[in-house]
């Protein structure tokens, strides 16, 4: 068995705040991205791969997080003081996921988590 | 060169292992590098060893046990000749088959390269969906590994890494297996010795 059972999805894409943001509040922000990004890999509320992020933002902070098997495994580890901006890159592995519904279903995410985080999403290049 | 191939499902703790053993070889003087696959064609597992302050070479957009075999051969090669490391963590990616890495790596003849034991990481907190879900790439994991790490142990009851440790037993009853959490340094200095760096 190799990867081709599974569906690649990947993405990057900046992150601008409405106002710059401490540590935690953009913990809890890419908490949330990458809980609504497991469900769109998951199935049954389990995915069989991973979401996996990284940020570095411009003036210096870094940012890792991921999600994998259970959403109560998510992680964000934050190292930095605040952020305005931030370049993120980020994969999405999944075993049962479609990738054109990962796809489309990502979009429909990003453009969720910009209205209840109030957060706009720039320069976006996704890749299957 | 060494190479320590570290074999371990999407999400297992590959990342994080790799960064906690190449800092300890790093302290004891030892030049490494590190190669990663991601099958994505957006590298991130770079970006976050990078961080570290540690050397990094990525292939991605495929996997190195098929597809990018020759970009592996010729990763090997390069470091070897421009680099020149005496340690080489090379981490496949989650859906990586070590039958087929394995193979192609005996194309690697020009190199002189010494292996570490075979090391599978398990997830303990998934290995009981994983198993059910995807059998065959785990057992084979399990199979090609002289060490099979338990991780994440940190999260997970002792009973639970009990029932795993058997079921690995099942699958391949030579192989060594060692309870770690590599994020909270659980069994570090115990595997380091293991590897005799």
């Amino acid at each position: 068995m190799s990867e081709h059972v599974f569906k690649v999805f990947a993405s990057k894409f900046w992150i601008e705040f409405d106002s710059e943001k401490d540590k935690n509040q953009i913990s809890n922000i890419f908490k949330a991205l990458l809980e609504k990004l497991f469900y769109v890999g998951s199935k049954n509320d389990v995915l069989v791969g991973h979401v996996k992020l990284f940020g570095k933002g411009f003036q210096g902070m870094y940012v890792k997080g991921n999600v994998t098997g259970k959403l109560e495994n998510l992680k964000v580890e934050i190292e930095g003081g605040r952020e305005k901006r931030i370049k993120m890159w980020l994969n999405i592995i999944s075993h049962q996921g479609e990738a054109e519904k990962i796809k489309s279903n990502f979009c429909n995410v990003l453009r969720e988590f910009e209205d209840e985080m109030n957060v706009r999403i720039e320069n976006l290049e996704v890749v299957l | 060169m060494r190479l320590l191939i570290l074999f371990g499902f999407f999400g297992a703790g590959k990342t994080t292992l790799i960064i906690k053993l190449a800092k300890n070889f790093v302290r004891r003087n030892k030049k490494v590098a590190i190669v990663v696959n991601d099958v994505g064609k957006i590298g991130i597992d770079d970006k976050v060893i990078e961080h570290y302050g540690l050397k990094v070479k990525e292939i991605f957009g495929g996997c190195i046990c098929c597809q990018l075999g020759t970009d592996l051969v010729e990763t090997l090669d390069f470091l070897e000749k421009n680099y020149n490391p005496e340690i080489v963590i090379l981490e496949p990616s989650g859906g990586a088959s070590p039958e087929a890495l394995y193979s192609t790596l005996k194309y690697v003849r020009e190199l002189k390269i010494i292996y570490f034991p075979k090391i599978s990481l398990i997830d303990a907190t998934q290995f009981n969906v994983l198993i059910e879900v995807i059998e065959p790439l785990i057992k084979a994991q399990i199979k090609n590994s002289d060490i099979v790490l338990i991780n994440k142990i940190d999260v997970v009851l002792e009973k639970n890494v009990e029932e795993i440790k058997k079921d690995i037993k099942k699958i391949n009853e030579k192989s060594s297996i060692l309870p770690i959490s590599a994020l909270e340094n659980i069994n570090m200095n115990e595997l380091i010795s293991i590897l005799e760096v």
